[in-house]
């Protein structure tokens, strides 16, 4: 196998909505390989938690990501919560899971337009977001804001969800959407196009995914039947159930499936803990703060969320530390991109729906060290010349 | 999730007793002793030379998945754990190795599990803890200049 050219996508680039490196090793119009780098957005978050006290972390831990703004505070608020040994209120766990599967929505509408937009479709991806728009006008109404919500705190959450007002609203909005969501989920389906766009493109094997621990809706689209919310049931899933929906292919269309799936299993969530919300307080104040460990468990748009907090007592976090879903799910993309076509690239690239703003750090997949070397414009408009002279 | 009670420690130990007691044979006296937070947690603390044929068993036998793994900086030594999420059981599997500061180096598991491969490379330049026989140990996060004897998350003194 030959390469041929090397092609350099960012860190700056106008179809990258975050700086992220992509340097494509291509054979003709076969990609060969793929070295990523990241690391362009590192905010020292992690060492910045060890600074702050644990009522400043959740508004930090917030700031990591703006899509998945309630997962990082909620993960982080269980974690602490596990090592204090605390119990929040049942009315909290109940507008955790709300806030989560609401914030679960717009994230899957938010994907599938960005994904419906590199495929060239933009009346599909224009839809999409006219449909998430509704649930971020939700988010504005309850809590203040479109993202960022600043809704958890340690021992509950910090504003209640009226009864009545509140309930009312998510109510005639999920009506509203659903079946808009039904119509867009056929209109990806059944349309011939799409399909012959997105089916068979970037698989990535069961026993791939395996090996490289990937999470959420990858997992889910490669048959792996993990979902932190039905393995390990937090805030109210024990009581409210979810329906883990898994597909076997792999490919990028099974992704978007298992997604669009996902959204309308989120409003159906949503709905039945707006039925089964017990009264009662939404918050608990911590009496005092035990050293211990915790882990807390999310399952984030993207897959499975940890933190990892160590309490030594003193109102500051010995150790803090954040895994997003990202971080497992951005190293597959190169096993998917092996031998795809470099129109498939950006893709599959989106498709794993990499949050580099959670991954945040790192790069460089396992590419074979020995091959990786910058071609410069001469060199490569010389092997051009070579090809062109050849055919 | 509260701590354990009598009541829930019947349901934790059933859980959580077969990954301890294969752990246990394979690792023989590298095994030193575990704990548990509550039903879903379980810490498991062995001799830093026997974390590859651990990872293995785990990864092997019980389907576990990498979660992640967590350096902590301990003034004279640093612990390492490594977080399994066995998603069956809905069980994390904490496996709690330490290795002095001086010289501070653990054996890779990228090798067995590839998933390891993004965080090893991380500890090793936040925390300047070696991974020894990692495949492809280079940078990851610090740009290229960064001098290399600095460790941002090492604690000073």
């Amino acid at each position: 196998m030959s390469i041929e050219a090397t092609l350099p996508i960012g860190p700056y680039h106008p179809a990258l909505k975050e700086p992220e490196f992509f340097k494509l090793f291509l054979d003709g119009e076969k990609v060969v390989d793929v070295a990523i780098r990241l690391g362009y957005t590192h905010r020292g978050i992690e060492y910045l938690a060890q600074k702050k006290t644990y009522n400043e972390i959740p508004f930090l831990v917030e700031r990591i990501c703006g899509i998945c703004s309630n997962v990082h505070p909620m993960c982080f608020c269980q974690a602490v919560e596990e090592a204090w040994g605390l119990q929040v209120p049942d009315r909290a766990r109940y507008i955790r899971t709300i806030i989560g599967e609401l914030e679960r929505i717009h994230s899957h509408l938010l994907w599938a337009g960005v994904a419906a937009h590199i495929i060239g479709y933009d009346t599909l991806f224009m839809h999409f977001w006219r449909h998430r728009e509704p649930v971020c006008e939700l988010f504005e109404v309850m809590t203040g804001n479109r993202q960022n919500y600043a809704m958890n705190c340690i021992g509950g959450v910090r504003r209640d969800i009226d009864p009545t007002k509140h309930k009312a609203l998510i109510l005639e909005t999920l009506s509203q959407i659903r079946p808009s969501l039904l119509r867009l989920e056929n209109a990806v389906t059944e349309d011939p196009v799409v399909r012959a766009r997105i089916e068979n493109i970037g698989v990535l094997s069961k026993d791939q995914a395996r090996k490289l621990c990937v999470v959420g809706p990858v997992a889910r689209a490669s048959g792996l039947a993990i979902d932190v919310r039905k393995d390990e049931p937090y805030a109210a899933y024990k009581e409210v159930g979810v329906d883990v929906k898994v597909l076997t292919e792999g490919d990028v269309f099974s992704r978007m499936l298992v997604r669009l799936l996902e959204a309308l299993e989120s409003i159906e969530i949503v709905k039945r803990a707006l039925d089964t919300m017990p009264q009662g307080p939404v918050r608990l104040e911590p009496k005092e703060i035990v050293p211990g460990e915790g882990i807390g468990k999310v399952e984030a748009p993207r897959g499975e969320d940890i933190h990892y907090v160590r309490s030594n007592g003193t109102d500051i976090p010995e150790r803090v530390k954040i895994r997003a879903p990202s971080y497992m799910n951005v190293p597959s993309i190169a096993p998917q991109i092996k031998g795809a076509s470099l129109a498939d690239a950006s893709l599959i690239i989106a498709a794993v729906d990499p949050c580099f703003c959670c991954t945040e750090r790192i790069a460089v997949v396992d590419v074979k060290t020995k091959r990786e070397s910058s071609v410069d414009f001469e060199s490569l408009a010389q092997s051009w010349r070579r090809k062109s002279k050849h055919s | 999730m509260l701590p354990l009670t009598a009541s829930s420690l019947v349901d934790a130990l059933s859980n959580i007793a077969p990954l301890v007691e294969k752990l246990r044979s394979v690792l023989g006296d590298r095994f030193q002793k575990y704990s548990m937070r509550n039903e879903r947690r379980a810490y498991v603390y062995i001799r830093k030379d026997g974390i590859r044929d651990c990872v293995k068993a785990l990864f092997d036998q019980f389907g576990a998945r990498l979660s992640t793994i967590s350096a902590v900086d301990r003034k004279f030594k640093f612990d390492v754990l490594y977080h399994f999420t066995i998603d069956q059981q809905g069980l994390v599997a904490t496996i709690c190795v330490s290795t002095p500061k001086q010289a501070a180096s653990l054996d890779s598991v990228t090798g067995i599990l590839p998933a390891a491969n993004w965080i090893e490379r991380e500890i090793q330049e936040l925390f300047g803890i070696k991974f020894v026989g990692h495949p492809s140990p280079g940078k990851l996060l610090t740009s290229d200049d960064w001098p290399e004897d600095e460790y941002p998350l090492r604690r000073v003194g």
